[in-house]
């Protein structure tokens, strides 16, 4: 049961028919808002499939507000508050900036 | 009273088969870019928001979640020759197929991520999944019969995840991902106990009892009973 939970609950991608259809009973089909790295598949054409690390500067809070989403379909609580750490500290790093 | 209309760009709907046949005919480029797109455009939101909760515990995680999610697209083009979807005849699994062979291809991805992270890269060792004998892997994608799992265990795996230490949630994330845990008997593969003992920079014995620990661990917080 423990494995099947790890696999079923974000702690490691799916490999199943099976383990997809539960995870997505769980956590649901909708989309968290994708980072501007994202939008367009851009980087197929110009990292040359080399794996280099995301260089853009992102302020999370746009890139991480969290879709609207239905009932069952929440992300864990932990991880929306990691998400409103992230938020914060980069607000707190564009201040100190600014200073 | 006339009423005009401005043309809409059109807007063509592939099924799941069309986008992977179409990804594997690279004579003409303008096409393949057109299901590159479509297929991206599908699938990536599912990557992600796996990714950006494996990677939660990083302080990079969204540029990490980010890495994973573009090098999952990146290795996926690359394979995508020996994915046959026509073997399945059920459309309405073609989805479902996909997406668990995306996730072979992520949890791959993931630990050769948290290896550079861990400035031990060893690119050449982070083979752990076999990349010959595809006909296999494709079975392996439908799975066995599945486990219910109620919500109140997974809450508390869930807690008990958070009180394992890095190495800890790292090695007994593998050992799940080979199927290890299951079945006691199943031993982890030698290219994943390699990047394991790299990673971590130990040995095979050391990993085997952060394993046992944080089983036990994990076992002790999930199945024990309240008096």
């Amino acid at each position: 049961m423990i494995e099947q939970a790890l696999k079923t609950s974000g702690f490691l991608f799916p490999e199943t028919v099976e383990e997809v259809k539960e995870f997505e009973r769980i956590y649901g089909t909708t989309d968290v808002i994708l980072p501007a790295e994202l939008h367009e598949p851009t980087f197929l054409y110009s990292k040359s499939g080399s794996g280099n690390s995301s260089k853009v500067v992102k302020f999370p809070s746009a890139n991480f507000a969290m879709a609207a989403r239905e009932g069952k379909s929440d992300l864990p609580k932990e991880i929306q508050q990691k998400i409103i750490k992230d938020i914060k500290d980069v607000e707190r790093k564009v201040k100190k900036k600014k200073k | 009273m006339q009423v005009i209309t401005q043309a809409k760009p059109m807007k063509i709907n592939f099924t799941d088969q069309q986008i992977v046949e179409g990804l594997k005919d690279d004579d003409d480029f303008k096409r393949l870019r057109l299901f590159q797109h479509q297929f991206f455009h599908k699938f990536k939101g599912y990557i992600y928001k796996i990714a950006i909760q494996r990677c939660i515990s990083f302080h990079d995680s969204q540029e990490m979640a980010t890495d994973i999610t573009q090098q999952t697209f990146i290795n996926a083009f690359r394979k995508i020759k020996d994915f046959d979807l026509s073997r399945e005849p059920d459309n309405s699994k073609h989805e479902y197929l996909i997406k668990a062979w995306l996730g072979t291809i992520a949890n791959n991805c993931f630990n050769k991520e948290y290896a550079k992270r861990k400035d031990h890269v060893y690119l050449d060792d982070l083979k752990s999944r076999p990349e010959e004998g595809e006909y296999d892997m494709f079975e392996s994608l439908y799975g066995g019969e599945p486990i219910e799992v109620p919500n109140m265990f997974r809450s508390k795996l869930r807690e008990a995840m958070k009180g394992l230490t890095e190495i800890q949630k790292h090695v007994i994330e593998v050992y799940a991902g080979e199927g290890c845990i299951h079945d006691d008997k199943k031993k982890l593969s030698k290219e994943a106990m390699k990047i394991l003992c790299k990673t971590h920079d130990t040995s095979s014995d050391n990993i085997r009892q952060i394993k046992k620990r944080a089983l036990d661990k994990i076992k002790k917080y999930c199945f024990q009973t309240s008096k």
